[in-house]
């Protein structure tokens, strides 16, 4: 049985079925009595863990919460919840912030509001440690949707390559298996059904092929030794190339490339956000790259990178951590700040769209260099407002797109390559000089949005690993004139139609 | 059964830190440990009783013990309210 799709990732793998079925992960967490125990213990040791180091306040506002964690009221209160842990242990908290807001009392009044963060970060933590599903070693997963979560856990127990019903192109979950080059086909109609009646499939491209009996194809390697971060084209012009990680573990095959974007919120949503626990990564990482640069950015949480526990959607990047949770921001810089022995790493700071954010920032932080996403189309407008209070920007492109587009990236419509897109790059590229400039966003790591940002004169892109091989062909074929005949009929295109047809006839010549 | 009175002085009455503490100081005790004002009575031992008494500044309420340390037991109480939590009185 052949199934075609769409190819996210190419290659050609193979491997035994593994299917998951449900969508969302939390509602499996089972409760049982000594998992919850065991659960809140250990976030109290954590909580002990994370103040040890610091103020007598902390540790006693730390204390409060122990004691509340400790308190056998509240845990038969949960047990007494029929409700899977999660919902349970939301619910129990939920009803005493409430008794305490009866109780008309102004500082029991705050202290409700503060249970309610309290409570967003034991979930989240809760997810986190306990939230993994299952996967199965050299699988090829199938699945109608997948989360973030699910996403990483492909990533991390090397499954071969994943296939899915979903259109969404430009999904966190898709996104990361992309980042990672696992070879994945989105847009396969009922497949989750179809493969039931299978033991075994075969990627190839965008196809797949079920199977009964198990045939074993030659696989290839994404890591190849690169001499240097530079590419070169063919009449010279040299492109500076960083490369974009999740995991610590990325950084372990691949030598002499800066590292153009952390994304840390993966960190965070396996449950890693206690400050020691933070430093020690990223000091590993600055230490196993120096002296290349580590470009660490801030917690990007909310949007469709939701911890299960963000009420509004729509509060996401440095407004939730400046507004919605100040411990997790100041945790974070502190590790920044303490990990940078070596003095290579550099703070970005995501979806900014206003001075005042990054000057509030900025307040938290001494002797480390500031960049700010551009990702908004605010930031994007007032590039050259904030050259003041910044030393380097880097441009994502999906939400900068469905910020400007006024539609989610997951819909069907999205026009990754409206032209409304590449004017805001190119203006925000032309006002950010004599700053360094960088576009880490998914336009450059495809083939098509990478002519686009290099015929700009953009010198420098942040891309994911896997992407590296098939970036250094396409440089290698390049020079300026062919680019500049790129960028002009890019900006004055109407449509995007016309974009991605005028793109893809300059790739074709240039690989032909 | 060991019982006494006494009147809340710290400018922010029994919030969250006073709480705490009391909280830690009663689980240090093995007798049974209430605190009770206008008939409504809670566990020294549980941080949320603790919070539903809403005790401001001016507030009396009764610290009652019972068990082989309950002298002991409110005495320590005692102490820690009136010297109001060494907060701002």
């Amino acid at each position: 049985m052949k199934l075609k799709g769409i190819s996210i990732v190419k290659g050609k793998v193979s491997g035994k079925i593994f299917i998951v079925e449900s969508g969302n992960n939390t509602e499996n967490i089972v409760f049982n009595v000594e998992k919850l125990d065991n659960i809140l213990d250990k976030y109290i040791e954590y909580l002990l863990e994370e103040v040890e180091s610091l103020d007598k306040k902390y540790r006693e506002y730390a204390d409060f919460y122990v004691n509340l964690l400790k308190s056998r009221r509240l845990r038969e209160n949960i047990k007494n919840k029929d409700k899977n842990l999660v919902e349970a242990i939301s619910l129990a908290i939920d009803e005493f912030a409430g008794q305490l807001l009866n109780t008309n009392i102004q500082h029991n009044k705050d202290l409700s509001d503060e249970l309610k963060f309290f409570k967003n970060e034991l979930l989240d933590f809760i997810e986190g440690r306990l939230g993994e599903f299952k996967v199965e070693k050299d699988s090829i997963v199938i699945a109608r949707n997948l989360t973030i979560r699910q996403s990483l856990k492909i990533v991390r127990e090397k499954v071969k390559g994943v296939a899915l019903e979903t259109n969404a192109l430009t999904s966190h979950p898709v996104l990361i298996l992309k980042d990672k080059g696992i070879p994945t086909i989105i847009g396969l109609k009922d497949i989750v059904n179809i493969a039931k009646q299978y033991k075994y499939a075969i990627i190839i491209d965008d196809e797949i092929e079920l199977t009964n009996e198990r045939i074993e194809i030659q696989e290839k390697s994404i890591y190849v030794d690169f001499q240097t971060d530079e590419f070169i084209m063919k009449d010279g012009t040299k492109v500076k190339i960083q490369i974009n990680i999740d995991f610590p573990s990325e950084i372990e095959n691949i030598k002499n490339f800066d590292v153009g974007l952390f994304r840390t919120e993966y960190l965070y949503l396996n449950g890693i956000i206690g400050k020691n626990e933070q430093k020690d990564i990223y000091e590993y990482i600055s230490s196993k790259i120096y002296p290349k640069i580590l470009t660490i950015r801030l917690f990007d949480l909310g949007g469709d990178k939701v911890p299960i526990s963000i009420e509004d959607k729509n509060v996401r990047g440095i407004r939730y951590l400046l507004h919605y949770n100040r411990d997790l921001l100041n945790r974070q810089i502190s590790a920044i700040v303490s990990a940078n022995k070596l003095k290579n790493i550099r703070i970005l700071i995501p979806m900014v769209s206003s001075v005042e954010e990054v000057i509030e920032v900025k307040k938290l932080i001494d002797d480390i260099k500031v960049g700010i996403m551009i990702e908004t189309p605010s930031s994007a407008l007032i590039t050259d407002r904030f050259k003041k209070f910044v030393d380097f920007f880097s441009l994502g492109t999906n939400d900068l797109s469905q910020y400007t587009l006024a539609i989610s990236r997951e819909n069907i419509s999205f026009q990754q390559f409206h032209p409304s897109i590449f004017r805001l790059i190119y203006y925000s590229y032309s006002k950010s000089k004599p700053k360094p400039f960088s576009v880490c966003g998914d336009m450059a790591s495809n083939d098509l949005g990478l002519l686009a940002v290099l015929s700009f004169n953009i010198n420098t892109i942040s891309i994911p690993i896997p992407y590296l091989q098939r970036a250094k062909e396409i440089i290698e074929r390049l020079e300026k004139n062919i680019l500049s005949e790129i960028s002009r009929k890019v900006i004055t295109a109407y449509k995007e139609d016309d974009i991605i047809k005028c793109l893809r006839y300059y790739l074709d010549l240039l690989l032909s | 059964m060991y019982t006494r009175k006494v009147v809340i002085v710290n400018k922010l009455g029994i919030h969250a830190r006073p709480a705490t503490k009391i909280c830690e100081i009663a689980s240090r005790f093995s007798s049974e440990i209430y605190l009770e004002k206008d008939g409504i009575v809670v566990s020294a031992k549980s941080i949320l009783g603790i919070l539903m008494l809403v005790a401001p500044k001016g507030t009396e309420i009764t610290i009652r013990a019972q068990g082989i340390d309950e002298i002991e037991a409110v005495e320590s109480i005692v102490k820690i309210i009136e010297e109001g939590f060494g907060e701002e009185i």
